[in-house]
């Protein structure tokens, strides 16, 4: 038996709203401040069939590639171009705020880059861009990530000339 | 488009497109060694995102843990699990042991990138402090 079911749980989802307040509160913190966007988000119609779309993949699970630096934990902002061919045995992981064991037994689980490659060669998807990007995602100040990590990756990502983009929070 | 795992935060966030999966951080495309449920996973998220028109959709993918569980307790169930013997890594976020060293892996990976970065090949790191 697989870990992942189809089908629905009978519980509601977790509210990580909800239990990161209560955790914060319990540990003497600061009261834990989610981004709140209210207003209607930005919308780029997709203009081909997925079919056709070079997707380009963003993973914030703290996936770095064997020889390259690894994350540190303090707003650590920076961010990992991983080669789309990159033999995925290649890839680690460095995050303190989820269990990284089965990302480590298999990176798919939070960057799914063999899985993408499956789907080009399938034809589900038109292709997946030369570079895919990687941070780790457990940074405290929003202003940080919007000033130092946001531009690098649509700078970076902007230059594969994607259809699409694939996020994959954590 | 997003996957995500912590619904009520996507849904304050307010992407334009989403996909939620039922599942405990960690695996937000699927399990360890399940390539078909991973598979699963990401042509539903991105079918579902093809079709989608309003600006902030969340569709809620069917899927779900073998067991519920990890829900009575969501952030510390990486803990729990650790302490069981399954995981020998990360406890979740305490807010503490915070450090601006980075964290590998294994050893075997420090020494590898500090061979790389005397030899100077470009395995490319961006925004580094150190940029």
């Amino acid at each position: 038996m697989t870990d992942v079911q189809p089908g629905r749980s009978a519980l509601p989802p977790a509210d990580y709203i909800d239990e990161t307040r209560r955790l914060y509160d319990s540990l003497g913190y600061d009261s834990y401040r989610w981004a709140e966007r209210p207003e209607p988000p930005p919308w780029t119609p997709l203009d081909r069939p997925l079919s056709a779309c070079r997707v380009t993949l963003i993973g914030s699970g703290g996936i770095y590639r064997q020889g390259q630096i690894a994350f540190h934990t303090k707003d650590d902002t920076s961010v990992r171009v991983i080669p789309s061919d990159v033999d995925t045995a290649e890839l680690r992981t460095a995050h303190f705020a989820y269990d990284q064991a089965d990302a480590r037994t298999d990176p798919n689980c939070v960057f799914p880059l063999d899985r993408l490659r499956e789907l080009t060669d399938e034809g589900v998807i038109g292709g997946v861009t030369p570079e895919a990007y990687a941070f780790m995602g457990g940074i405290y100040s929003t202003r940080r990530l919007e000033a130092e990590t946001v531009p690098l990756l649509i700078e970076r990502c902007r230059a594969q000339e994607p259809d699409l983009v694939l996020l994959v929070p954590v | 488009m997003g996957f995500t795992s912590a619904r009520t935060i996507t849904a304050s966030a307010n992407p334009p497109r989403s996909a939620f999966v039922d599942l405990p951080l960690g695996h937000t495309t699927g399990g360890p060694n399940d390539p078909d449920g991973q598979r699963r996973i990401l042509i539903d998220g991105l079918t579902a995102a093809e079709a989608m028109v309003e600006p902030g959709t969340i569709a809620d993918l069917g899927y779900r843990w073998r067991d519920d569980d990890w829900k009575a307790d969501p952030l510390s169930w990486s803990r729990r699990r650790q302490e069981a013997g399954r995981s020998g890594q990360a406890a979740g976020d305490t807010r503490t042991d915070r450090s601006p060293e980075p964290v590998y892996q294994t050893e075997a990976d420090r020494a590898t990138a500090a061979r790389v970065s005397a030899d100077e090949q470009c395995l490319v790191c961006l925004g580094l402090s150190a940029d």
